[in-house]
C-alpha cells in the first residue's frame, strides 16, 4: 500500500486546516495525473482540464473526511474517475473522429495526420470498453498504479482488478488487431 | 516444459510477481514460445496505448493551478464532528463559569446558614435543613444530595474530599479556585494558539 510521502503528508495536513497555498502545491503535484485520468476515461480533451479542475475542487471540499491510510493519489483518482463517469453520463455522444481531424489546425502535415488518426482509433477503442474495465486499464496503463493501488482507488478486490484488466486487454487486442499487425 | 502460464503473464508484465513466482515465470518464458508471444503482445499493446500519451501532457501548470484556486470555495467544508468539537470547545468557558458560580453560591449559602445557626436565627428551620434527609419516605436506589452533606465551610464539592491544613479548608479557599484558574488559563492558551495558527495560514 502506497501512502503519502513526508512532504505530501505535510501539504495534506496543512490543506485540511484550510491552507490554500498548500493545496495549490498538491494541485501542482497531481494535476497531470488527474487530467490524464479524466481524459483517458472520457476521451474529451477539451473538457478534460475543466473536469480535472472540478475534481480538485471536490477534493478540497472532501479533504476533511480524507484519512491518510491509503495513497492520496489513489484517493484523487477515484474522485477524478467519478467525475469523468458523470461527465460521460451527461454527454452521451462522443466527438466524431473525422470531425475532430477537420478542426485540427495541424492537419496539413500528413505524418501528423496519420499519427493523430492512430491515436483517435486507440482512443475510440479504449472508450468502447465498459466503464469498469476502462477505469482499471487507465489507472494501470496510463498512471502505472499497482494492482493494490487500483484496488484501493476503485474499492474493489485485487482479483477483480486482474480480471477486469485481462478483459480490457483482450478486448483491445481484438479491436486494435489491424494496428497491432501494422507495427 | 511446464504448463503454460497464461494467468501469470499479465501479473509478470505489470511487475506484480515477486520472488519465487517471478523466477518461475522467467524460467518458463525462456523455454515457452507461446507464453513469450503472449508477453510480447501485452508489451506491444501497451506501447500502442501509450503512443499518444504526450498529446494530453499540454496543461499549463501555473495557469491550471490558479484556475483551480479561483474555483475553490473560501472555506473547507467541516464534518459534523469537527463542528461539534468547535462548539464544545467554545462552550468550555461558559461551563467553567457555571461551575464556579455553583460552587461559590453553595459555599456562600452554607456559610450563611451556619452563621445564622451560630447566632440562633431561625434555629428550628436551619436545623431541619441541615439534618433532615430529603424524601425519607421514598425508597431510592442512590443517595440524593442533601444540605447535611455540606458541612462547615463546605459545598457539594466536598463529596470529592476535604483538605484541611491548620483548620483552614484549602479545598474551598485554594484548591478549587486554583483548578478553575488553571483550566481557564489552559483554555485561553489553546484559543490563542489556534488563533495564531489561523493568522499564519492567512499570511
Amino acid at each position: 500500500m502506497m501512502t503519502a510521502t513526508g512532504e505530501e503528508y505535510e501539504l495534506i495536513t496543512r490543506s485540511k486546516n484550510g491552507d490554500r497555498q498548500a493545496f495549490g502545491d498538491l494541485v501542482s503535484l497531481h494535476q497531470q495525473g488527474v487530467i490524464n485520468v479524466v481524459y483517458r476515461m472520457s476521451g474529451d480533451r477539451n473538457h478534460a482540464e475543466d473536469a480535472a479542475q472540478e475534481a480538485f475542487v471536490r477534493a478540497w471540499q472532501k479533504l476533511p473526511s480524507y484519512r491518510p491510510v491509503g495513497s492520496f493519489r489513489g484517493w484523487l483518482y477515484r474522485i477524478a474517475t467519478n467525475i469523468a463517469i458523470d461527465m460521460l453520463r451527461r454527454e452521451k455522444q462522443t466527438e466524431d473522429v473525422d470531425d475532430h481531424l477537420i478542426k485540427d489546425p495541424s492537419s496539413g502535415v500528413e505524418k501528423k495526420i496519420m499519427q493523430r488518426q492512430k491515436s483517435e482509433i486507440v482512443k475510440k477503442a479504449v472508450l468502447s470498453l465498459p466503464t469498469a474495465s476502462r477505469s482499471v486499464l487507465v489507472l494501470r496503463e496510463y498512471e502505472s498504479l499497482s494492482y493494490q493501488e487500483i484496488a484501493e482507488t476503485l474499492e474493489i478486490p485485487i482479483g477483480t482488478v486482474m480480471s477486469r484488466l485481462n478483459y480490457a486487454r483482450k478486448t483491445l487486442r481484438s479491436t486494435l488487431v489491424e494496428l497491432l499487425e501494422e507495427e | 516444459m511446464s504448463k503454460h502460464i497464461d494467468a501469470q503473464i499479465q501479473a509478470y508484465f505489470d511487475g506484480e510477481l515477486n520472488g519465487k513466482n517471478r523466477k518461475k515465470a522467467e524460467a518458463h518464458l525462456k523455454d515457452c514460445d507461446k507464453c513469450q508471444q503472449g508477453l510480447n503482445e501485452l508489451s506491444h499493446l501497451s506501447s500502442i496505448l501509450q503512443a499518444d500519451l504526450k498529446i494530453s501532457q499540454k496543461a499549463n501548470s501555473d495557469k491550471f493551478v490558479s484556475q483551480v484556486m479561483l474555483r475553490l470555495p473560501r472555506k473547507v467544508r467541516q464534518t459534523w464532528w469537527q463542528k461539534f468539537g468547535k462548539t464544545a470547545y467554545m462552550l468550555i468557558p461558559a461551563l467553567l463559569l457555571l461551575v464556579l458560580i455553583f460552587h461559590r453560591t453553595t459555599n456562600f449559602s452554607n456559610n450563611l446558614l451556619l452563621g445564622a445557626d451560630l447566632l440562633g436565627i431561625g434555629e428550628e428551620e436551619i436545623s431541619t435543613l441541615l439534618s433532615a434527609p430529603v424524601l425519607t419516605n421514598v425508597e431510592i436506589p442512590f443517595p440524593l444530595p442533601t444540605l447535611d452533606m455540606f458541612d462547615a465551610g463546605g459545598s457539594m464539592w466536598l463529596s470529592l474530599g476535604n483538605i484541611n491544613v491548620f483548620g483552614i479548608d484549602l479545598s474551598n479557599s485554594f484548591i478549587y479556585p486554583l483548578i478553575f484558574g488553571l483550566l481557564s488559563i489552559s483554555w485561553m492558551i489553546g484559543w490563542w494558539v489556534t488563533q495564531e495558527q489561523k493568522q499564519k495560514l492567512k499570511n
